[in-house]
């Protein structure tokens, strides 16, 4: 994994796509790590709560948006701030793309934050997630 | 704090708001992590491998940003929301603030409160907006994140 450094990053970078495309059983996976029943679980139990479709969880889907984030900022960065609305239902099979975009980037108190704006979209091009996001990166300058 | 406006006549225990009540700890285990980690098709080795995360910034493995979900906790805060049907809710947002990362071993400790309760109405009709706001704090006394969490009820267009 490749550590950005706060120096290095500029309004503007583009982070991903880290693509996603969770299978039945990798949703029934993620429902039972989470405790999760009813509609996150299968088509039946989605149609008995009167959804058209088996879902994938909120938490599943925002967890991939937050990967591409995380897999981007290395081992010395964090999450900070992770801000998302959902805006449409997500079913097994979508593919899901997932992105980011650099906004700003300031430091406060020491710390070298930078903004992003991350989204998620569908094989469509339709928005499922939209959010914001704050991470601190270290930098190249000695301490 | 949202109030009254198009909330007007809409029934739900308003003695609820801004009460923080405890809703429970868990000892977080490598396994819970690991288990979600991988669930969630992580390859990340701070979150699955213990060598690595020991050789790390955090000296041991750590959680994903949402594994905090998975976090068996007591039923939250319920404000008793008179108004569309039970199956009309859902997840509409979350804004999360991360202080430091949930290792595995900690003893998350949280806290819960309904923050805010407010109403929009739109063409499709009116829309109720309960805003739920979770505090972790690991066995240190130190908050770890914190999570304002926002479902929404929808009524029947008129």
């Amino acid at each position: 994994m490749n550590q950005p450094y706060f120096e290095d990053v500029e309004p503007g970078d583009e982070i991903g796509p880290l693509v996603k495309q969770p299978s039945r059983e990798e949703v029934s996976t993620f429902a039972e790590v989470s405790r999760l029943d009813g509609r996150f679980t299968s088509d039946e139990a989605a149609s008995d709560e009167g959804y058209d479709k088996w879902i994938v969880s909120a938490w599943q889907s925002m967890g991939y948006l937050a990967q591409v984030v995380t897999n981007w900022m290395g081992h010395e960065g964090s999450l900070s701030k992770f801000q998302v609305v959902f805006r449409r239902l997500v079913g097994p099979g979508d593919r899901l793309e997932c992105r980011a975009v650099v906004t700003d980037k300031w430091v406060l108190e020491g710390r070298n934050i930078i903004a992003m704006d991350a989204f998620m979209e569908n094989q469509s091009g339709e928005h499922l997630i939209q959010g914001t996001v704050e991470v601190a990166l270290p930098s190249r300058a000695p301490e | 704090m949202s109030s009254g406006g198009v909330l007007e006549g809409i029934e739900f225990d308003r003695s609820v708001i801004g009460v923080d009540v405890p809703v429970g700890s868990h000892r977080i285990t490598k396994k819970e992590i690991v288990a979600y980690a991988n669930a969630m098709g992580e390859t990340n080795p701070l979150y699955l491998d213990e060598k690595a995360a020991k050789a790390g910034p955090y000296g041991a493995i750590i959680a994903p940003p949402g594994f905090y979900h998975s976090i068996r906790l007591k039923q939250m805060p319920d404000i008793k929301l008179k108004f569309g049907d039970r199956n009309s809710g859902f997840i509409s947002g979350q804004s999360i603030e991360y202080f430091e990362p949930i290792r595995a071993g900690d003893t998350i400790s949280a806290t819960a409160q309904v923050a805010d309760v407010y109403a929009k109405t739109g063409r499709t009709g009116t829309l109720v907006f309960v805003i739920r706001r979770t505090t972790y704090t690991n066995q240190h006394g130190r908050t770890v994140m914190v999570v304002d969490g926002s479902t929404v009820r929808r009524g029947t267009a008129v």
